[in-house]
């Protein structure tokens, strides 16, 4: 066969697939572009801003502490110890969950007449009543959202990190506790400049997955109360379906995406490896 | 400088194959001494134990008399050369050669006084503000050493320093470090499988096999008299031509009368050590060259005898008729036993 109708071949075998593509992605982003209006009201939308800033103190807090947890659990589970790979397999658990599934039982963990976080509060003393409205009040109904966010997908960061673990040498570690350092040192000294590149894709990875955050919310508060809770996702869905306003919802989704395009170049930029 | 006095270690894997057996040996103050052996050997797991990175199922290391058993590796004032060098790639050369020095709380006019002073001994001072990843193999390999010899510890661990050299610098840097450790008086443990390695550059080799010592001894006389056939085979290029005695009395290279009461064990000669002859001459047996491999200086003769034997001559060797005389001298065969 000739290189040239071998290239031409190729094509064809990708074909299919190119046109699912098509057909599912750059067809609907093309018409999100050719639909969008009402670019004007972007200034004055006043729920707007309130809805950047709950999306992006959602991503924030979610993210650090996911990024916390994570390492801290893929540390451990460098360790060797009896029972490692059940636990691994275990860790996993709440991320292999469908996330309806396990919004559904933290709306029933966070009900305040019969949830049982509530419960544990008071019989920790921690509360003077069991009847905590996690997810009604205020105050506490954004926070609620992130801990089982933070719950569901801190496993995931988990294993990213574990992988990036296991590509440091041993003989990196085995050289400081010849030259005298301790576990801290050896963390800040060896571990963590290597983990950087794999921190920099777990973080961007999850921050946008993060900043889409709409299943979640939508069962356990469905933005509220008052719109505490609301993020952009459901901003967009109250906009395009319960207003009926397409064009204006169109935009609202380019918003989003400059703001995810923005927040990741400026992050890759600040964890780009300098060269020496 | 120190005294270091291994007691009979024992090691095995958890599936309780067994990795050290029994292995004991000293070595005496600025010494370089060579653990030879094919990987898989314990080697390595040796010079792990001495470290500390390892712990031994029984049996005790003592430095200066001292059982360092229970003492942490920077507790042991030792310093170890990585075969894949493990510079921490985030520090430049200078905080890589001085973090030993840094972590134990050296003043640091100190430190700045050796690193300098370690970096010339090496020829590494221009490269004291780069990364390792901007370096060569061999400046790394010189980071590597430096990082050891500034600390002036009581006992150097070298773990293949030389196998992730290209050849050329691999011949060059051997004398370096002979030299080099010499100048500093340090006791060196030095693990490699190059028995080109162990014969120059130590005083005495430690020969090992399967977990277990075969041999130890100066070079000179661990390859003049091997003890086993092991050692015999191990070192030495071509390698030491090995074969049973009754074999050899059958085809006519060992005469009967001398040699039938030693029918029962393996005879051993070197390469070199078997006279050539181009014509008849007594006491000499003819036999067919299989092929003659010419290296330059000198060129390998496979010969065609009951045995396997293969010869070594100087210089070029032509012989259109592929045919020779041959004789084994009593002095250079070795017995060992089958």
């Amino acid at each position: 066969m000739t290189a040239r109708r071998s290239y031409w071949l190729n094509w064809v075998y990708a074909l299919p697939a190119l046109i699912m593509i098509a057909v599912v992605n750059v067809v609907p982003m093309g018409q999100t572009f050719w639909w969008s209006s009402g670019f004007g009201r972007l200034s004055s939308d006043s729920r707007l801003w309130g809805v950047l800033r709950n999306t992006t103190m959602f991503t924030f807090f979610a993210v650090s502490a996911e990024l916390v947890l994570g390492l801290a659990i893929a540390l451990l589970l460098a360790q060797k110890f009896y029972g490692r790979g059940f636990v691994r397999a275990a860790v996993l658990i709440p991320w292999a969950l469908p996330t309806a599934v396990m919004a559904m039982a933290w709306r029933w963990i966070f009900n305040a007449d019969y949830g049982v976080l509530g419960d544990i509060f008071y019989k920790f003393h921690l509360s003077s009543s069991p009847n905590i409205p996690w997810l009604a009040s205020p105050g506490l109904a954004f926070f609620s959202c992130v801990l089982a966010d933070v719950w569901k997908t801190t496993p995931f960061m988990a294993i990213l990190l574990m992988s990036g673990l296991a590509a440091i040498p041993s003989e990196l570690y085995e050289a400081a506790l010849m030259d005298g350092a301790g576990t801290w040192r050896r963390f800040w000294m060896i571990t963590f400049p290597m983990l950087k590149p794999t921190i920099a894709v777990a973080v961007i990875f999850r921050a946008i997955q993060t900043f889409g955050i709409f299943d979640l919310i939508w069962v356990l508060t469905g933005g509220g109360p008052g719109g505490k809770t609301q993020t952009i996702a459901l901003y967009v869905y109250d906009v395009v379906f319960r207003y009926q306003e397409l064009g204006y919802g169109c935009t609202l989704t380019l918003v989003m995406a400059t703001a995810l395009i923005s927040f990741s170049t400026i992050f890759m930029l600040l964890l780009r490896p300098k060269s020496s | 400088m120190a005294h270091v006095e291994i007691k009979n270690i024992n090691k095995a894997f958890e599936t309780g194959k067994s990795i050290l057996s029994a292995v004991s040996f000293t070595i005496n103050d600025g010494e370089f001494v060579s653990l030879l052996g094919a990987s898989g050997c314990g080697k390595t797991t040796i010079l792990r134990i001495i470290a500390g990175l390892e712990t031994a199922d029984s049996g005790s290391v003592l430095i200066d008399g001292q059982d360092v058993g229970a003492a942490s590796p920077k507790d042991r004032d030792i310093a170890m050369v990585f075969q894949n060098y493990a510079l921490y790639p985030h520090l430049n050369v200078r905080e890589n050669i001085s973090m030993g020095l840094t972590l134990r709380k050296i003043a640091r006019p100190e430190i700045s006084r050796r690193v300098q002073e370690t970096a010339a001994l090496l020829g590494i001072e221009e490269y004291l503000d780069r990364r390792p990843s901007a370096l060569s193999g061999g400046q790394r390999q010189r980071v590597a050493l430096a990082r050891a010899l500034v600390r002036r510890p009581k006992v150097f661990l070298l773990d293949e320093p030389l196998s992730n050299l290209d050849a050329l610098l691999r011949d060059k840097t051997r004398s370096e470090l002979k030299l080099l450790f010499e100048r500093v008086k340090g006791t060196v443990i030095y693990v490699t499988h190059d028995q080109v390695e162990a014969m120059t550059m130590s005083s005495r080799i430690i020969v090992l096999n399967k977990g277990r010592i075969e041999q130890i001894g100066a070079p000179q006389e661990i390859y003049s008299k091997p003890r086993t056939a092991f050692v015999a085979s191990f070192l030495g290029t071509p390698s030491m031509n090995l074969f049973d005695v009754s074999k050899a009395i059958q085809c006519g290279l060992l005469s009967q009368t001398a040699f039938g009461s030693k029918s029962a064990l393996m005879a051993g000669i070197r390469p070199e050590e078997i006279l050539v002859s181009q014509r008849r001459q007594d006491g000499f047996v003819e036999v067919e060259i299989l092929v003659a491999e010419p290296t330059g200086a000198l060129t390998i003769l496979t010969l065609k005898t009951g045995v396997d034997l293969r010869a070594v001559v100087k210089g070029s060797f032509n012989n259109a008729r592929q045919k020779i005389w041959i004789s084994l001298p009593d002095q250079h065969l070795h017995f060992f036993p089958n």
